[in-house]
């Protein structure tokens, strides 16, 4: 056996599930070639941690928002139903007279609303430089953004790691030290001073 | 006397609280782990692992006991979250971390024998794609058999052995520079410490 073919069934033959004398085979080459011994190797070791990666717990009140969301869905449910039960006695124009009223509410909340997403009155508190349990501040030379009208996403991994969710058609940065000169050099107009950092709740959305 | 998963799914069906609660607890931390290796971000991760049990519950009328209900479960969580990276395809993550580092983990000064694989392996998990990296965090990080993870990659075994093969392999070839570069320092011979890419 060559050590292409080995190397092909390295994965399998860890995993004892090659045809016997295929198994055979390999172990056989692996004890005359030092290269595929140290490929086996690699292997080995990556299966041998890995599994300590199942160490995460979920958080401790899951159960009880999980049932709560349980609670609030058969609530709406039961509601559905009972209306659903009793819309037989009622005429039909009222059906369409309820439907005109909520997309009329639905299309004044949604003009509303936008007329509040200015880029200034989306950003949370100005405070300097304070952290505050999923509150995370950070500098706004760190935004990749080089154009108004961005969306960027603050996310924070279990390691305390924070990261901006930026559009893919924004340059891609490959640090955020990189990010930084280029956000440097091109976003002098803003009005809002780069040294001033934001204080932007985890999982909040900015529109600049 | 402990009921089986089957017998809670039934009486929570008929409407039981407490029963559907017991599956909570026995599932969420394995459920938590999986979800969270496929897409590393806490808050979306716990999103995910909620809406895996509350549409568990809402279609609790579909699950057929003939399958396991773990299977159905992680069916539920790996469709969710094949959504979100469709959702997210238009998202790039850069890191804004004080201090973070975004390529590169420091390597500590041990043999490589003793070298803690962990972190190198969880950033070069980053780098497979989906469907490599969900038949490795099932495989090889949880454990579960191949016939499971076929039903829940609704694939067949010898495409999830195949997939398989393919993460190690990308894994090893993201890691062999960190070995090189630990016989190589061993050596007294300069070598990049770079370890992806």
């Amino acid at each position: 056996m060559d050590c292409q073919k080995a190397y092909r069934n390295l994965s399998a033959f860890l995993d004892k599930s090659l045809p016997p004398t295929i198994q055979v085979q390999v172990g056989e080459h692996l004890e005359s070639c030092p290269e595929c011994r140290k490929r086996l190797n690699v292997f080995e070791r990556i299966l041998n941690v890995s599994p300590e990666l199942n160490n995460l717990q979920a958080p401790d009140n899951l159960e009880e928002i999980v049932l709560s969301a349980v609670d609030r869905y058969e609530a709406k449910r039961r509601k559905r139903e009972a209306f659903k039960f009793r819309e037989g006695a009622r005429p039909r124009w009222m059906l369409g007279f309820s439907l005109a009223i909520s997309s009329a509410i639905i299309l004044i909340g949604l003009v509303f609303s936008s007329n509040l997403l200015t880029p200034h009155t989306q950003l949370a508190n100005n405070s300097a430089n304070s952290v505050n349990g999923n509150m995370t501040a950070f500098d706004k030379s760190d935004l990749v953004l080089d154009s108004p009208g961005d969306i960027i996403k603050v996310v924070q991994d279990l390691h305390g790691d924070r990261y901006i969710m930026v559009r893919s058609e924004a340059p891609f940065y490959k640090s955020s030290e990189m990010a930084r000169n280029t956000i440097n050099s091109s976003s002098r107009s803003s009005s809002t001073s780069a040294e001033n950092p934001y204080l932007v709740k985890t999982g909040a959305e900015i529109v600049f | 006397m402990e009921l089986d998963d089957r017998e809670l799914m039934k009486q929570a069906s008929d409407g039981n609280g407490v029963a559907f609660g017991k599956l909570v607890t026995k599932y969420k931390d394995r459920l938590y782990n999986f979800i969270y290796r496929m897409m590393p971000e806490a808050n979306e991760a716990q999103d995910i692992l909620q809406e895996t049990f509350l549409r568990a519950y809402k279609e609790r009328q579909r699950y057929q006991p003939d399958f396991a209900f773990s299977t159905w479960l992680y069916t539920i969580a790996a469709n969710l979250v094949r959504s979100e990276y469709r959702k997210r395809k238009r998202w790039k993550f850069v890191s804004i971390g004080i201090g973070s580092q975004d390529d590169e983990i420091a390597i500590p000064d041990v043999g490589y024998k003793d070298l803690n694989l962990l972190p190198f392996i969880e950033k070069a998990m980053e780098k497979l794609g989906a469907e490599y990296r969900t038949a490795f965090v099932l495989r090889d990080i949880q454990q579960l058999p191949y016939e499971q993870i076929a039903q829940i990659m609704k694939v067949p075994i010898g495409t999830v052995k195949s997939r398989l093969n393919r993460a190690r392999r990308l894994l090893r070839e993201q890691l062999l520079p960190l070995r090189e570069s630990h016989y190589g320092l061993s050596k007294g011979i300069p070598q990049s410490l770079s370890v992806l890419g």
